[in-house]
C-alpha cells in the first residue's frame, strides 16, 4: 500500500486534503484503508476533523460590527476629495445623440461622399484608364487605410448571446467593433497587457441604456443587455506580436473565450 | 433591487458615488474586522485598523486594476495591515491573559470552551501562518483565492495551511482541546 511508505508529513497532508474533500475516490480508499491499520493516524484523522468542524464554524461566529459612520467621518474630516479618475479612459454613452455629433457625422459624411464621388467622375472623364495590364494596387491600399490590417474576427452564436468581435490594427492603434446581442445581462471582457496596449476610446454606437462599459489601462468590462455594437480603440504601444483575450461571462462564469493576435507581422 | 458586483461599485465610487463605497464597507466591514480582530487580540485595535484600512481603501480606489476582483485587493491590504501591524508591536492582550480570562467564564459548554481554546491555539500561531488559516476559514476564501490575495505561490499555501493545521492540533492537545469532546 502506497501509505505504508508516507511520512508523517504526508499522511497529514492526505488527512487535511480528505477533510477539504479535495481526495479522488482512489486516493480517499486508500486513506480509509491505511487508517484502518493504523490507530495512531485514525486519531490524528479525528482530532484534525474535529479542529476542521471548529473553524468552520468560526465564520458562524464572527462578530457583528458597523463602523460605517466612523469610517465616513474619518473620510470626510481628512478632507479626501473624490478619488482620482483614471486617465486615458473615456466612456462615452450616447455618444451619437448628441446634436453637435448628429451635424458632424452629416457634414464629415457629406463632404467624403461627394469627394469620392468627384474621384469616380474624374477618373472617367479623363479617358486615360490605361490597359489593364498597366494596372497596379487595389483601390483600398495600404495609403488609404492607414496600413490597418486585420488581426481577426471571434464569432459565438448561442440562444442567450450573440457576440461578433472584429480586431484590426497598424503599427499605432488597435481598432475592435463588437457587436453584442444578450437576451440576458452578460459581462464581456477584454484583457492585455498594459505594457503593450492603453485603452483610448470606448463608444457605444447603438445606444442602451441598460449597458454600460468600464475600462482600465488594461481591461475593459462592457456589462451587455440586448443589441449593442461598441467602437473600442487601443494604443498600439508597440510592433511585437501580442495577444488580446476576449472572454463572455454570464452568472460570473464563462461561457466563451478566445485570444486574437495582434502584430502578426 | 439590483444587486450590483463589487466592480461595478468601484467604478462608481471612482466617478464620485459615495453611495456605492457605503455599500462596500457593508459588505466588507464585518469579515475585515474579525480577520484583524483574530491578527491582533484587541477589539480596540482592530476596529481602528478596520476604519484605517477603509479610508486608505477610499484613498487608493482610483488606481485600483479592474483586472483583479475587489475582495482580493482589500483582503490583500488587510493582510499586510496585520501582518505590519504584527511585526511592529506586540500582542495587546498577552495570550496567557486570555487564558487565565477562559478559566473566569462560568461553566460554558464543551462548543464554547472548544471555541475558545481554538481561538487561544490561533493567537500562538505564527501571524503568517494565522493570517492563512483566517483567511481560509473566516473569509471563506479558496486557495486559489488566497493566492490571489496574498502573492504566495498556491503549493506554498496549500503547505503552509497543513502545517498550521498540524501546529493547531498539536497546540490543542497541549490545551486538553480534545478532551471536551
Amino acid at each position: 500500500m502506497i501509505f505504508l511508505n508516507m511520512t508523517d508529513k504526508l499522511i497529514i497532508e492526505k488527512i487535511c486534503r480528505d477533510l477539504d474533500h479535495e481526495l479522488n475516490a482512489r486516493e480517499k480508499a486508500d486513506l480509509a484503508v491505511y487508517l484502518a491499520s493504523n490507530p495512531e493516524a485514525a486519531q490524528i484523522y479525528q482530532q484534525q476533523a474535529l479542529i476542521k468542524k471548529q473553524l468552520d464554524d468560526g465564520q458562524a461566529s464572527m462578530i457583528e460590527i458597523d463602523l460605517k459612520k466612523d469610517i465616513l467621518n474619518k473620510i470626510a474630516m481628512e478632507g479626501y476629495k473624490q478619488p482620482p479618475k483614471k486617465d486615458g479612459v473615456r466612456i462615452v454613452p450616447g455618444f451619437l445623440s448628441r446634436p453637435v455629433v448628429k451635424f458632424g457625422f452629416t457634414f464629415v459624411t457629406g463632404f467624403f461622399l461627394g469627394f469620392l464621388i468627384f474621384s469616380f467622375l474624374k477618373a472617367d472623364l479623363s479617358g486615360n484608364s490605361g490597359q489593364t495590364d498597366q494596372m497596379k494596387g487595389t483601390f483600398y491600399d495600404s495609403k488609404s487605410t492607414g496600413g490597418i490590417k486585420n488581426a481577426g474576427v471571434l464569432q459565438y452564436d448561442n440562444p442567450v448571446a450573440k457576440a461578433l468581435v472584429n480586431v484590426r490594427y497598424s503599427t499605432t492603434m488597435v481598432e475592435i467593433t463588437a457587436e453584442l446581442n444578450s437576451s440576458e445581462p452578460v459581462k464581456c471582457n477584454f484583457q492585455f497587457d498594459y505594457n503593450n496596449f492603453n485603452v483610448l476610446n470606448i463608444q457605444n454606437v447603438s445606444v442602451n441604456s441598460q449597458t454600460t462599459a468600464l475600462a482600465s489601462g488594461n481591461f475593459i468590462q462592457i456589462n451587455n443587455m440586448g443589441e449593442n455594437k461598441f467602437l473600442i480603440y487601443l494604443a498600439n504601444k508597440n510592433a511585437l506580436e501580442n495577444n488580446i483575450d476576449f472572454k463572455i461571462m454570464l452568472n460570473d462564469s464563462p461561457i466563451f473565450q478566445n485570444s486574437v493576435q495582434v502584430n502578426k507581422d | 433591487m439590483i444587486i450590483k458586483d463589487d466592480n461595478e461599485l468601484v467604478y462608481e465610487v471612482i466617478q464620485g458615488s459615495i453611495s456605492s463605497f457605503e455599500v462596500l464597507i457593508d459588505r466588507y466591514q464585518k469579515t475585515i474586522f474579525n480577520l484583524m480582530l483574530r491578527m491582533v487580540n484587541d477589539t480596540e485595535t482592530a476596529k481602528d485598523l478596520t476604519q484605517d484600512l477603509f479610508v486608505k481603501a477610499y484613498e487608493k480606489i482610483g488606481g485600483f486594476n479592474f483586472k483583479f476582483r475587489f475582495f482580493s485587493w482589500i483582503y490583500r491590504m488587510a493582510f499586510n495591515m496585520a501582518i505590519d501591524w504584527n511585526r511592529k508591536r506586540q500582542p495587546a492582550c498577552p495570550i496567557e491573559m486570555v487564558e487565565s480570562r477562559l478559566s473566569d467564564t462560568p461553566e460554558p459548554n464543551d462548543s464554547e470552551i472548544r471555541s475558545n481554546l481554538l481561538h487561544v491555539a490561533l493567537r500562538k500561531l505564527d501571524p503568517d501562518y494565522r493570517v492563512l488559516v483566517l483567511l481560509k476559514y473566516y473569509c471563506g476564501l479558496s486557495y486559489q483565492e488566497i493566492q490571489e490575495t496574498t502573492g504566495i505561490p498556491l503549493k506554498k499555501v496549500r503547505s503552509r495551511l497543513f502545517i498550521a493545521r498540524e501546529q493547531l492540533r498539536k497546540g490543542l492537545i497541549v490545551n486538553d482541546f480534545f478532551e471536551h469532546d
